[in-house]
């Protein structure tokens, strides 16, 4: 298990759950397709400067502190 | 004759799924579309009548689910929910098909009738795919038309079938989300306990606020509260919640998603049929080279000097043929109207005033098709995304980055009442006391005249010295942002999280009607507002008038001067010289700054009324016509007062329309307005004092 912060760039992931999120911050992940057992794949890694997720067919920007709160694990 | 029957009707979807485009459509208006958040912050209604009904469409600002966090989410829901409308029709990317199912899946447990309007099947069509509507509709109860809101295409047969809905011709059969046994067993105790309250029956549809109040979400805990049934429903509540937690360990929210998303995959898989062959995705090559973490911000950079460089040599011919214009049908206006008082409101007043601001039309719309280019590629999301890694670096995120950019788009009200998108109080304050300082459409007009008048040798140094302006007062916005962070609102800055459109190819009729729509703007305030206080101006300069009889001999230029000193402008001028004088100004130039409160461009149209009615000693050259050239011969100015007035127009307090709007928008909270009058003087006096005092010294 690792945070989403922590994905390699090409790698496909599942997602688990939350860590020490707040509700608004949880319900706009829900909406948007975070739901346990999801699978999402790295575009871009913080390597890169940015995190972008393909997720549900849509890809998906976050900021590096809402990709901290995001448990994944590879598949 | 058959009297209309009136019906309300939503349009919900996704942020940048085509909302507004549709609505634009149907109703025929020209709402601003675009595709980064703050575009729709609160709901647009209009009229059409079809078929025998009078339809009130209502455009809602976009919205993933229905568990809403920030205001334009929240103005959504409670539409949805408190006003009842007849219909809503869900417009849907049917390119991204299963996240855009997710809330039209919600909004059929408010039992009200749905129908998708699913849009931007070419895309679908160009990936290969094809959607089965019969099945749709015949297996899973979903009634979708096929729509192209951009190409307005499809509009008329999904009015058709909205119609045959109203008119009962054709009917919609609920879809109901299966949640399982379990929780549909505590969904339905709840619903039989609401149904003890009639009013709450009446008021709500009873099995969404079931499902609102398993996951305890907070509204709906508060729509209940009044009820005599609601000790008994949050008794029962806190039991079905505790049973369902406990079957699946894991959050309710998450619970209910999955529920629906494992729907969304059956409907998906069973009616989307995928082409074999897979196009390369040129958004992720893209974004490759745009996202890259060096080249992102000087790119961004890059794009903006383009935006500029546009506006300023696309538009360098079209200027000179307007202000050809203006002295035509100044002179015209000379010729026919006898001289006196009549003539001098005409040609000083009006032609000078007004003139002088439309003068610089074609800049502005230069630089709104230039900005509605890169928007409608999908480049500004981007923007917006790249943005926010400075962004926090000051305090704030991306969000606040895309009030600033739609007030460079045109103006501060509607930049304002997008921070409305941010979910963190304290964030969106700080936005709301920034936006102001970006030059938007009506400030746009003090700098072009500015730029021509003393820095503009030629297009491109023109379009250097306006980008050098426009990245002062981002790093001005930023600086305060950052002043407010550390001293008014501690704390870490929000999320960021936001779906990238995909790239696309922009339609010439896209950009040049987003071009005339924000030119429009323009134009009609130059009708208004700016014509008002042209007139205005005009009689304050030339009321209470000087007896020429007692001035004896003099020039038509000592008249003038002499008018304008007697004037209850030129006293309000020389009541107001001590105090601006110091940062270079002299009277007129207070005028002109004071009744740029009304509207920015006022700025403009009054230095225009000034220099018109002759009062200064513009050197008697032929080609001095244009306002730019007149200010440039004034011995009055210099390009080094010129910077220092810029920099004071770039900072001080915003016209009176962005002060209601501030206030409001701040909770109408006094607090937040004594601080931004306070800062926005302060800051512009200071930063004015600094540039002229410190460049006299360097000897400019």
């Amino acid at each position: 298990m690792m945070t989403l912060l922590n994905g390699k760039e090409n790698t496909s992931l599942r997602f688990l759950a939350f860590d020490n999120i707040a509700t608004d911050e949880r319900k706009k992940l829900i909406d948007l397709g975070f739901v346990p057992g999801e699978e999402l794949k790295i575009l871009r890694d913080m390597k890169s400067g940015f995190i972008t997720v393909l997720l549900k067919g849509g890809k998906i920007a976050l900021d590096s502190n809402s990709a901290s709160k995001i448990l994944v694990k590879e598949v | 004759m058959e009297s209309l029957k009136k019906v309300k009707i939503c349009l919900a979807g996704n942020p940048n799924c085509g909302k507004s485009s549709l609505f634009n459509n149907i109703t025929g208006l020209r709402q601003h579309v675009g595709n980064y958040p703050g575009v729709t912050v609160e709901k647009k209604e209009a009229f059409v009548t079809k078929n025998g009904y009078e339809l009130q469409i209502i455009d809602l600002p976009g919205i993933y689910g229905l568990s809403a966090s920030s205001e334009d989410e929240i103005v959504a829901r409670n539409v949805l929910i408190e006003e009842k409308p007849e219909l809503v029709i869900d417009v849907v990317d049917s390119s991204n098909l299963e996240r855009n199912l997710y809330l039209y899946a919600q909004l059929s447990e408010l039992k009200i009738p749905v129908i998708i309007a699913m849009n931007m099947t070419d895309i679908l069509e160009n990936k290969g795919q094809k959607i089965d509507y019969k099945k749709l509709e015949e297996k899973y109860n979903v009634v979708a038309v096929p729509i192209v809101a951009s190409k307005n295409k499809g509009t008329e047969e999904l009015l058709k079938v909205v119609t045959d809905v109203l008119s009962k011709k054709k009917t919609i059969k609920s879809v109901s989300i299966d949640y399982g046994k379990e929780i549909n067993k505590e969904k339905d105790t709840i619903c039989q306990i609401i149904s003890e309250d009639v009013n709450l029956v009446l008021k709500y549809p009873v099995n969404f606020l079931a499902v609102e109040l398993i996951k305890k979400e907070s509204y709906a805990l508060e729509k209940i509260r009044k009820s005599p049934v609601s000790s008994k429903i949050i008794e029962q509540v806190e039991k079905s919640n505790k049973i369902i937690f406990d079957l699946h360990n894991e959050n309710l929210e998450a619970v209910f998603a999955d529920k629906i998303y494992d729907w969304i995959k059956i409907v998906v898989s069973d009616v989307l049929s995928k082409s074999k062959s897979v196009k390369k995705d040129f958004t992720e090559a893209i974004d490759k080279i745009v996202l890259n973490k060096i080249w992102s911000v000087p790119i961004f950079l890059l794009v903006m000097y383009i935006i500029f460089k546009f506006a300023f040599t696309v538009s360098e011919p079209i200027v000179g043929w307007f202000e050809a214009g203006i002295e035509w049908l100044s002179d015209f206006a000379t010729g026919v109207i006898p001289e006196g008082i009549f003539q001098s409101l005409i040609v000083d007043g009006i032609i000078g005033g007004v003139g002088g601001v439309l003068g610089f039309f074609p800049q502005i719309i230069c630089m709104f098709f230039a900005i509605a280019f890169f928007e409608d590629t999908g480049y500004m999301a981007r923007a917006v995304f790249i943005m926010d890694r400075v962004m926090r670096k000051f305090g704030l995120h991306g969000k606040s980055f895309a009030s600033l950019l739609i007030a460079t788009n045109g103006c501060a009200v509607p930049a304002m009442m997008a921070s409305r998108t941010i979910d963190n109080p304290k964030d969106r304050i700080i936005t709301l006391l920034v936006t102001p300082f970006m030059i938007c459409g009506a400030k746009l007009p003090i700098f072009a005249l500015f730029i021509a008048a003393f820095f503009s040798k030629s297009s491109t140094q023109a379009a250097n010295t306006m980008f050098i302006f426009y990245t002062l007062s981002v790093v001005i916005a930023l600086f305060s942002a950052w002043v407010f962070k550390k001293t008014l609102f501690k704390g870490e800055p929000g999320y960021f999280v936001m779906e990238l459109p995909p790239y696309r190819v922009p339609t010439i009729k896209g950009l040049l009607l987003k071009m005339w729509e924000r030119g429009w703007m323009y134009l009609k305030k130059a009708g208004t507002i700016i014509l008002l206080m042209s007139i205005i101006i005009w009689a304050g300069l030339t009321f209470p008038q000087v007896d020429e009889e007692k001035l004896g001999e003099v020039s038509e230029e000592e008249v003038a001067a002499a008018q304008m000193d007697q004037s209850y402008i030129g006293k309000l001028g020389h009541f107001i010289e001590p105090v601006i004088k110091p940062i270079g100004f002299d009277g007129k130039m207070g005028i002109a700054l004071i009744a740029g409160l009304a509207a920015k461009e006022v700025v403009v149209s009054t230095l225009g009324t000034i220099y018109s009615m002759g009062e200064t000693d513009v050197e008697d050259d032929e080609a001095v016509n244009s306002l730019a050239d007149k200010i440039a011969s004034d011995p009055d100015w210099s390009p080094l007062k010129s910077v220092a007035f810029l920099m004071f127009c770039l900072i001080y307090v915003p016209c009176i329309v962005a002060i209601a709007v501030f206030y409001r928008e701040a909770g109408s909270r006094l607090k937040w307005l004594i601080i931004l009058f306070a800062w926005t003087t302060v800051l512009g006096y200071l930063l004015s004092f600094i540039v002229y005092q410190g460049g006299r010294l360097l000897g400019f």
